[in-house]
């Protein structure tokens, strides 16, 4: 048992340090580690707040995007070290339905109330939700409600009565 | 055959008869607060039933029954039933129900464990199952119900009646503490939270105060009963939040001030509940009726001429808003709340008016004599040595109101002519960010922003507040605000967080995205305030979707001056002496863009 474990252990390091040195792929003219993904087989981005503090950051899953999916990877957070949930704790995704291009999301009052507010995490928890669900085929816009309910705004800053594209400001990176 | 029938019947339903009057629970505790029951609860097939009051108020649902459906909706679910239906819908799943739910008179009676399976609640009966307690069983309140079974333990062993429930919820809402005065004063003793949020309803009166992140069962209701105030109540809404209920005699404005190391204070205003004018002795009065003597800022302002009168702490309750007035000088009284914390009186006026002191008129009754002229006129009237008007237009020089807005009449300011809005964000129920060790970034934004203003006003500049005191403004309110007063610039001050708290340092500026001015207004902020607090450059950053951006077309920045999640950070915000360096960074950057913009102010 003791030397199954320490194998295994290695084969983690061993992958971890594979993963360090990057399987790198371009994204939207970036480079992004994409060590959860096969080659050649589709995958999709979930966007977390990266490291930096200041931006967001794709992660890959393997598979098609769908609404449920997203919402589902986004819920659950990140599975790369340094990346963090936008989610606050205690979200739950009360349902979501679709108008057009736009979608609209409703989440649980966990979203405001267990947020830690300040315009830099409300930027993330916003785009982190509208930036993984617009790289959805046929979802341009993204409205956010809370309790079923349209919300002025989460935390102070944004105005979130409509619909919002993604933002490509907060892409920028520093893994490049 | 007939008589067995009858016989298997009667025993039947002597055996059901048997069952409803011993199966029956007497006592329900909710999370160790004792609920009152005005009738048992009904136990049909070992089931528990309660009515749906008991859910609306001790689980923080709504239940709405319309023909045989019912939905109960609660925070994060909502449940589906049919009277007389062994099954439930939640959230499009469906449940079996042991027992179905129930008509009884003119209540419906749902089962309750179904319930409390749903809401994470444990049931534990006990005493032959008379007393019935429901429990959370999360890993926070593990210690509490230890503590639970051990106060069980050892005092209904001696003393049958229940314990007070407070030592039990030492770790959320401690207790709630009426302290009275004019103004209703109540403190919340609370041993951590993490924010909270508060509604003003009016059908019945009501204020509703919401405490996140508090841990602990609610606690018993205050009866109170004074002249506004009549009780407070206490129960859990969800796994975070306690909602307390204030109930009111009037929808009255208030105000909730937190305690530096715990708990929240909440005051009530003050009413006004008429206002009128009459004539005695020469002079015309303004009358009041008032809970409390007013506490007055007045000033005059002009086209229209008018004399403002703001009551501090007021709400308005006066059903009459409008008064026209045939008097010589004032034509008209008019009154509105104006925010929820001051109640406005205009006296429209057709020449120069002085107010004298407020007088005590009788209980409740206050009076301010308005003398038709000017203070030199009244002086040289009554002969008074130690007159002191309370408020009176200087018309000996000039035309120009002396109690307006300050226009920096030293003429020396480099800023002479420009008028900044300052807005500190957030205030009142929404408090901002909190910071690591509990501070609101309201109170910091607001402390920057007056030191901020100071720097402006000796300069020359004319400065606008979107809020200078705590109170909650709208975000979509600020810019209109700052459009009214034809602010030149708008300057927006506040307090960040990272998502992972503690976790980010540093300074940024955001700016209207798009417009160049407003760039340019941010990168000399953040330059000279990087510069004057030396904390990390987080740089500018262009943003198109925040609401006091798009309510003007004002050259409008919004200053994150640093993290207040992070500890280091807060510790430096709190400080008067950083907050005042803050001030004077940004105002640099202010000048330097005033010089480069328009040239120069209009004072040089
Ligand atoms: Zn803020």
């Amino acid at each position: 048992m003791k030397w199954e474990r320490r194998i295994a252990g290695l084969l983690l390091i061993l992958i971890l340090l594979l993963v360090g040195r990057g399987v790198w792929k371009v994204y939207q003219g970036r480079m992004v580690p994409v060590s959860l993904i096969e080659e050649g087989a589709p995958y999709y981005p979930v966007y977390f707040a990266a490291a930096d503090s200041a931006h967001l950051e794709p992660e890959f899953r393997p598979g098609t995007a769908d609404v449920a999916a997203v919402l589902k990877d986004l819920l659950e957070g990140p599975r790369l070290p340094g990346l963090a949930p936008v989610l606050p704790p205690d979200v739950s995704v009360l349902g979501y339905t679709q108008r057009g291009s736009v979608l609209y999301v409703s989440f649980s009052h966990h979203l405001r109330s267990n947020h830690p507010g300040g315009s830099r995490a409300e930027m993330l928890t916003v785009y982190g939700i509208v930036n993984s669900l617009t790289e959805i085929a046929g979802i341009e816009r993204v409205q956010i409600l809370i309790e079923y309910e349209q919300i002025d705004t989460l935390t102070g800053h944004i105005d979130l009565g409509k619909p919002l594209e993604r933002d490509y400001s907060l892409l920028g990176s520093t893994m490049i | 055959m007939k008589r067995v029938a009858a016989a298997v019947l009667l025993i039947t339903f002597l055996l059901l008869l048997l069952a409803a009057s011993s199966l029956a629970v007497e006592r329900l505790f909710v999370g160790g607060i004792e609920v009152e029951l005005e009738e048992p609860l009904e136990i049909v097939s070992g089931v528990i039933l309660v009515p749906t009051w008991l859910l609306e108020k001790h689980f923080g649902g709504t239940v709405q029954i319309s023909d045989s459906r019912i939905t109960a909706a609660f925070a994060d679910q909502t449940i589906l039933m049919r009277l007389g239906e062994k099954s439930a819908l939640v959230d499009g799943e469906s449940h079996k129900l042991d027992v179905a739910p129930q008509r009884r008179g003119n209540e419906v009676l749902l089962p309750l464990r179904f319930f409390a399976d749903r809401l994470g609640f444990q049931l534990v009966l006990e005493e032959d199952g008379k007393v019935l307690r429901l429990q959370k069983p999360s890993q926070v309140r593990e210690r509490a119900s230890l503590f639970e079974r051990l106060r069980q333990e050892t005092s209904w062993a001696e003393e049958p009646e229940p314990v007070e429930p407070v030592e039990e919820t030492a770790q959320g809402l401690s207790d709630i503490v009426y302290m009275g005065g004019a103004r209703s004063r109540v403190f919340i003793d609370l041993q951590s939270y993490t924010g909270y949020q508060t509604n003003l309803l009016t059908d019945p009166p009501r204020l509703i105060l919401d405490l996140y992140g508090v841990e602990g069962g609610p606690l018993p209701v205050v009866e109170v009963d004074d002249s506004l105030l009549i009780r407070i109540r206490s129960s859990r809404f969800d796994e975070e939040t306690i909602r307390l209920v204030f109930d009111l005699n009037a929808a009255s404005g208030y105000k909730v001030t937190p305690w530096a190391d715990r708990g929240l204070e909440v005051e009530f205003n003050h009413m006004l509940y008429a206002a009128g004018l009459r004539e005695r002795d020469g002079f015309i009065e303004l009358w009041l009726e008032a809970s409390h003597p007013p506490s007055i800022e007045a000033i005059y302002l002009e086209d229209p001429q008018r004399l403002v009168l703001d009551l501090q702490d007021t709400t308005l309750l006066a059903s009459v808003r409008e008064l026209p007035a045939g008097y010589e000088r004032i034509s008209r009284l008019r009154m509105q709340q104006h925010s929820p914390e001051v109640t406005r009186l205009v006296l429209e006026l057709a020449g120069p008016v002085t107010m004298l002191p407020l007088q005590e008129a009788g209980p409740g009754r206050y009076v301010i004599p308005l003398f038709q002229g000017t203070a030199q006129e009244a002086q040289r009237m009554f002969d008074l040595d130690d007159f002191e008007p309370v408020i009176s237009p200087d018309f000996s020089d000039d035309t120009k109101p002396v109690f307006g807005p300050q226009r920096g009449e030293d003429g020396e300011g480099i800023l002479r002519g420009v008028i900044v809005a300052i807005d500190p964000g957030h205030g009142g129920s929404d408090p901002g960010t909190i910071g690591y060790h509990g501070s609101f970034e309201k109170d910091i934004n607001l402390a920057i922003s007056f030191f901020l203003g100071k720097l402006l006003k000796e300069a020359g500049a004319e400065v606008v507040y979107t809020r200078d005191t705590d109170v909650y403004v709208s975000i979509f309110e600020r810019p209109e605000i700052a459009v009214r007063a034809g602010a030149d610039l708008f300057i927006s001050i506040h307090a960040n967080s990272h998502i992972k708290r503690g976790t980010a340092r540093g300074t940024e500026t955001l700016y209207r995205a798009n417009d160049l001015v407003s760039q340019r207004l941010a990168q000399l902020v953040q330059a000279e305030l990087v510069q004057a607090i030396t904390l990390v450059d987080r740089r500018i950053w262009g943003r198109d979707d925040l609401a006091i951006f798009n309510g003007s077309t004002i050259p409008a920045v919004l200053v994150e001056v640093g993290f207040l999640d992070h500890p280091d950070e807060e510790v430096l915000l709190r400080a008067e002496g950083f907050q005042q360096i803050a001030a004077e960074g940004i105002y640099n950057g202010i000048e330097r863009f005033i010089l480069e913009y328009f040239g120069k102010g209009e004072g040089q």
